[in-house]
């Protein structure tokens, strides 16, 4: 009975963690799960919009988004925003209009 | 002089339009999408629509505000109708200067949000000419909260023409307002990226706010100035 009860409390703390996240997303910018296929093939979707070679962006993408993951992994609670406002910082160092173009495409309207 | 006052309102109602930004952004946003899916000559095709379908519809709603003002009134409107007309244009001025560019540095304008993500969406399925077509008239539509001033104002001056001038007017009013469209197609496809047009976008975004912001304050002058002032003496 002691297990039972142990167990019961243990689910109810969980649950109560999990309710509280929710409420954080739903009041602030949506909480996303980091997912590297999604970034690099929004930056070859972007490089393919400035004429880039996609052989060469590719090599840079995986870096970029290595890096990425490597910030995400540290963070409990990550945003749309902050994905691409990191990445654009990272792709910054290869190539600026690609960076910039990333990081602005939502905002040309 | 009459005439010559006429054409001016005419040609600075143009440039006024001109200078509004939701149908150059609507293209950009049409060569982004369509680029980024590697379809370059559907997207060509479609750009190509997109203006001619700007252009038809801004010669459609002129047109039809010219038809409409003589149906109503018979002639070019009275004072009133002039002095309502010049307020609502000082009234635009502030609008344009204080609210029409969102805040940062962003291009973004000060639609709702469904129909920016309409504009996104809508952009992102043109695939034929045609489809880039109606893309354009809905943009023209899109603006015309803003625009509607500039095409009343144009229409009323329209009516003091002869009446193979108007449509010599009418033509050119729409095909001043599509400059800055033609040109951002030239710039495209001379070879510049969408970065440096977005970026040079962003970077003269102060000087477009003001630009149009006065346009319509002489535009509101004139009207006054010279029809209501004049008319009344």
């Amino acid at each position: 009975m002691k297990v039972v009860e142990k167990a019961k409390a243990t689910y109810r703390r969980a649950r109560a963690v999990e309710a509280a996240t929710e409420k954080k997303s739903r009041q602030s910018p949506k909480r996303v799960k980091f997912s590297r296929r999604k970034l690099v093939s929004e930056i070859m979707f972007e490089a393919r919009v400035l004429g880039r070679h996609a052989g060469a962006v590719e090599i840079f993408a995986d870096k970029v988004a290595n890096e990425v993951e490597v910030w995400a992994k540290k963070r409990t609670y990550i945003t749309e925003d902050d994905i691409t406002r990191v990445a654009s910082e990272k792709l910054k160092k290869y190539d600026k209009d690609l960076a910039y173009i990333y990081k602005n495409r939502d905002t040309i309207v | 002089m009459e005439v010559l006052v006429d054409v001016l309102v005419v040609l600075f109602a143009a440039l006024t339009g001109a200078s509004l930004q939701l149908g150059t952004g609507t293209l950009l946003l049409l060569y982004h999408e369509g680029l980024g899916r590697k379809v370059p000559k559907r997207v060509r095709r479609a750009a190509s629509g997109y203006i001619f379908g700007v252009l038809i519809f801004t010669i459609l709603l002129l047109a039809t505000a010219v038809l409409l003002m003589l149906l109503w009134f018979g002639k070019a409107l009275n004072e009133d109708g002039l002095i309502f007309l010049a307020s609502l244009c000082i009234v635009m001025a502030g609008i344009v200067i204080l609210f029409y560019y969102r805040r940062g540095k962003t291009t973004m304008l000060w639609i709702p949000n469904f129909m920016a993500k309409y504009f996104k969406k809508r952009a992102g399925k043109v695939e034929t000419g045609a489809e880039g077509m109606a893309l354009g008239m809905t943009a023209t539509l899109g603006e015309l909260p803003f625009s509607i001033i500039l095409i009343l104002v144009a229409a009323n001056s329209l009516l003091g023409l002869p009446r193979a001038g108007i449509i010599i007017a009418i033509v050119a009013y729409a095909l001043i307002t599509i400059m800055p469209i033609l040109i951002t197609k030239i710039l495209i496809k001379s070879g510049r990226t969408l970065a440096d047009i977005q970026r040079w976008r962003v970077k003269n975004k102060m000087f477009f706010r003001i630009f149009t912001g006065v346009m319509y304050l002489i535009l509101a002058i004139f009207l006054v100035a010279f029809k209501v002032i004049k008319g009344a003496a």
